[in-house]
């Protein structure tokens, strides 16, 4: 299997920092040796996996009010190292991890303050050998519970709770200690401090008698590749003969192997050097519909593959600087442009978005719409189901809406004090709208999609000055404040672990990625009634997330919405089975039959 | 000696000036926090953020950085990369193991391009106006004008699946070159050899196209020399006369040009390692460039610059060894 050109794993242990926080690291190496509680999408289902999830459905209380989770681990499932020692993954092994996000939280990389574990948990229990309650502070969404903060949990063996090598398993005391106990902190910091160092220290991955080789999924790590201490990308995985799961491997080996290019890749794939690997949008066949789907498409020029858009939780934006003082970012706090928080200016810019057709010739249809806002449009869910996206392309519904509030061919027509804006943001007569976007260069289709929105733009009288620089300048501008801009593109948003779309860190006031400033006391309210918003059973919940914060999400604009480039996968004819990986993009290839 | 201490002086103060242009370069473009934001990604807390910058000294003013950088280095320090893929690695590590790597990749080539530049520019000197000058030149040409990546393209393309199948692309499969660095890679390169054909075929043939323009221009010069004719005058054989009187002084913009390569064996041929996927300095100088990873970028800056130092003077004494005429005027 190639990896995706210049992205390789690094990182092996699964309490991941924000700077590990990443697909190659998570789903193509630490879920395959250390399974998740809760184990999330398969085929094109995002829904949790039962079957493979080590832990059972919480069942809930509200003693007092607050929300307690009760959920049960299944006897038999265990870590297992070199040796074929067994450890039970237990109640111990959730809450060592636990406790260690009580103690050390900011080292985690799915921390968002104020919300979730740890902050909002009171008190965490040990019911029995394989029974664990989590009691958080108030009435919390149920949903949001399992699927945001639940999926976070990596049980961790007790093998790993020592403070050196040598230590016996369990004497570092971070997995015994109470939850509010007294040395919790102490001892987990102790712990994580030892393991961070040990994840810093490379070679001893692929030592499967190190720590690091106590596994609990279908896999473990036979070679991880190094050149001056640094990871190579090239790594192998055999399967796991300790591991009592479902769904065993029936290969005898998985190797990853780095390139620095698309064209390096491309040249292997065209060579059958490797069986499943990632091209360009214009070197395989155009896939019939958005999304890539209708896979196993016969690749054009790559001989016996398979082409298949690959899918991700996820949707794409361009962060909005809409320069409010209540921001904690530097720079939007810096520039305030009325025409920015005028919602139906937004609006209108989406109205200038043909996203049917730049999906259809930019990506080759290996694309989806933004369809649905905040929520994916594939793979599909009932979250967004009946849910119109209310701006499809249409120049001329984009003039009548900045007409409807005073721009006629992009000039403002009203006079007065606030003119075409509002008391806060005054736009004044004969004003005209020009903005930049700021974008990563070197993808050709993003230019050519973004060119395409231009001249639509201009057409409903908005100017668009567009600006490609570095994935380095735009960190530097947007996301510290070293330069001005209206429009910042870099990248997206999947949600992972957090699989529920309540985008708080995004949207909320003052939220950690809310880069552009934006502040909405409706929004705020809407995202603690889906996060915080009271005892909802699972059927009634989820009309509420629809009826009132996605379509208020998605009428506001907060972000601007663009369509989601997903890059098509190759995958050798001679590889049987299901396509080994998850709409999350987890690489399952346990479930590859034969080769 | 008095002249290599003079050169050596004049080096270290040139290696001093560029360090701190360097040095200054990324500090004047990039901020502290792009640097933590980008090295830690979006996700990390903001105390994460102030702690790398701490650690890594960049809240200190701009000569106290200087200084730590500076001491860590007369120390054999490098400090650590903010490589992303390599966050709080060694920098030494990472380029002691890709300079090898690239020193016995180019240096091969390097040697027989020299071999077939020098007899192939001098006997076209000799056959000037000839067909075979006219048809060498025209290959030369070719050679010498076609873009680095373009040939490696059109070598992959063809010399791997149509014209000789045995071939490979290094990059292809065997990408655990990468693992293998120091003194076992030249033991690997042999027993791999079919996936290092291409890229040094390339570099030799991107090689032999300058280095035997000069040679062919520098020995067309010569054979017009009074000393030269004064030679056939006596009678001395062609033979003679090329290999004796023409071939040394000819020599010498070709020992100036290879002065000057010394930093690219150091540094990897930049597009070549691209191409093949070569595991070498040109790709770390590429992937250190376009992610901020400036103590990498530092640290290989230095050492081209002290590449480029010592390079020419090595050709100096080259040409000081070559041509008595240079050594008459270096005594005068």
């Amino acid at each position: 299997m190639a990896w995706p050109p210049g992205s390789f794993a690094k990182s092996i242990f699964p309490y991941y920092s924000g700077s590990a926080f990443s697909v190659a690291n998570i789903s193509d190496l630490q879920v395959m040796l250390y399974r998740p509680l809760y184990w999330y999408g398969k085929g094109l289902s995002i829904a949790e996996q039962n079957n493979l999830s080590p832990g059972n459905a919480p069942t809930w209380t509200s003693p007092g009010g607050n929300l307690t989770a009760t959920f049960t681990i299944k006897p038999g499932w265990t870590f297992t190292n070199n040796h074929g020692v067994k450890e039970q993954l237990n109640a111990q092994s959730v809450i060592f991890f636990l406790n260690m996000y009580n103690a050390v939280p900011a080292h985690f990389g799915d921390y968002t303050p104020g919300y979730g574990i740890p902050d909002q948990v009171l008190n965490v229990t040990k019911n029995n050998n394989l029974s664990v309650s989590v009691e958080f502070n108030g009435n919390m969404s149920k949903n949001w519970i399992i699927q945001n903060e639940l999926s976070q949990i990596n049980p961790m063996p007790v093998a790993w709770d020592i403070t050196a090598t040598g230590n016996g398993p369990g004497t570092g005391k971070c997995s015994s200690d109470a939850y509010n106990g007294a040395t919790v902190k102490a001892d987990c910091t102790a712990v994580w401090t030892y393991l961070n160092g040990e994840n810093n220290t490379l070679s001893t991955y692929q030592d499967m008698n190190s720590l690091w080789g106590w596994d609990s999924g279908p896999w473990r790590l036979k070679h991880f590749g190094l050149s001056g201490g640094a990871a190579t990308g090239n790594q192998t995985l055999i399967p796991n003969t300790g591991y009592n799961g479902p769904v065993h491997s029936k290969m005898g080996q998985v190797v990853f192997t780095p390139f620095t290019t698309t064209t390096a890749e491309v040249q292997a794939l065209k060579q059958g050097h490797i069986d499943l690997g990632f091209a360009p949008e214009t070197d395989v066949t155009a896939a019939p519909k958005p999304g890539g789907h209708g896979s196993n498409l016969p690749s054009a020029g790559l001989g016996a593959f398979n082409v298949t858009g690959t899918t991700e939780w996820g949707f794409s934006y361009a962060y909005v600087n809409f320069g409010t003082s209540t921001s904690t970012h530097p720079l939007a706090a810096g520039v305030t442009k009325s025409e920015l928080n005028m919602p139906y200016i937004r609006e209108a810019l989406l109205y200038g978005e043909d996203q049917v057709n730049i999906v259809k010739k930019e990506y080759r249809n290996y694309g989806v719409t933004a369809g649905g806002g905040i929520v994916p449009v594939i793979p599909k869910s009932n979250l967004n189901a009946g849910v119109k996206y209310p701006y499809a392309y249409s120049i001329k519904n984009g003039k009548a809406l900045l007409k409807a509030h005073g721009f006629v061919n992009g000039v403002c027509t009203k006079g007065g004090a606030i003119g075409c804006g509002t008391a806060a943001f005054p736009i004044a007569h004969n004003s005209t709208i020009h903005f930049t976007y700021e974008f990563s260069s070197g993808d050709p289709a993003f230019t050519l999609q973004m060119q395409a929105e231009q001249a639509a733009w201009a057409s409903e009288g908005i100017h668009m000055s567009l600006n490609a620089q570095t994935a380095n300048t735009i960190i530097n501008d947007c996301f510290v404040g070293a330069a001005a801009w209206n429009f910042c593109q870099y990248g997206g948003w999947i949600y992972y672990p957090d699989f529920y779309p309540t985008a708080e860190v995004l949207f909320h006031t003052g939220a950690g990625a809310n880069f552009g400033g934006y502040n909405n006391a409706e929004m705020d309210g809407l995202i603690n009634g889906t996060t915080n918003g009271g005892n909802f059973l699972l059927n009634q919940y989820q009309p509420k997330y629809k009826t009132n914060f996605l379509i208020y999400s998605l009428t506001q604009v907060p972000y601007l919405y663009q369509p989601t480039e997903l890059g098509p996968g190759e995958v050798s004819k001679a590889i049987k089975g299901a396509l080994p990986t998850s709409p999350l993009a987890d690489f399952m290839p346990e479930y590859i039959t034969s080769k | 000696m008095r002249y290599l201490a003079h050169r050596t002086l004049h080096g270290a103060l040139i290696l001093f000036g560029v360090s701190i242009i360097t040095f200054l370069i990324p500090h004047l473009t990039t901020s502290p926090e792009a640097i933590a934001h980008q090295v830690l990604g979006i996700r990390a807390q903001p105390s994460a953020y102030k702690l790398f910058i701490h650690q890594n000294y960049l809240d200190r003013s701009w000569p106290q950085q200087y200084w730590h950088w500076l001491w860590g280095l007369l120390h054999g320090n490098l400090g650590l990369s903010y490589n992303p893929n390599s966050l709080g690695v060694p920098v030494k590590g990472l380029i002691g193991a890709n300079m090898w790597r690239s020193f016995f990749f180019v240096v091969p080539p390097t040697i027989a391009a020299v071999l077939v530049a020098i007899p192939l520019g001098l006997f076209q000197a000799f056959r000037r106006n000839k067909p075979f000058d006219y048809a060498a030149t025209t290959a030369v040409f070719v050679l010498y004008s076609t873009p680095a990546a373009l040939l490696c393209v059109i070598m992959q393309q063809y010399l791997t699946q149509s014209w000789v199948p045995v071939l490979h692309p290094q990059g292809t499969v065997n990408t655990n070159a990468q693992e293998v660095s120091g003194a076992a890679f030249p033991w690997y390169m042999l027993h791999n050899f079919e996936y290092f054909v291409l890229p040094m075929l390339a570099l030799l043939l991107l090689t032999v196209g300058g280095l035997s323009r000069f040679m062919r221009g520098s020995a067309l010069d010569t054979l017009v020399q009074d000393y030269v004719r004064t030679a056939r005058a006596k009678g001395a054989s062609t033979s003679r006369v090329m290999f004796r009187h023409v071939l040394r002084p000819s020599t010498i913009p070709v020992i100036t040009i290879l002065g000057l390569s010394v930093p690219v064996i150091l540094s990897g041929a930049l597009i070549i390692e691209a191409a093949f996927n070569f595991p070498g300095m040109g790709i770390l100088t590429v992937a250190s460039t376009q992610l901020n990873d400036i103590p990498t970028v530092l640290a290989i800056t230095l050492i081209l610059s002290f590449a480029t130092v010592i390079g020419n003077l090595l050709a100096d004494v080259c040409m000081v060894l070559v041509d008595p005429r240079i050594r008459f005027e270096g005594r005068k």
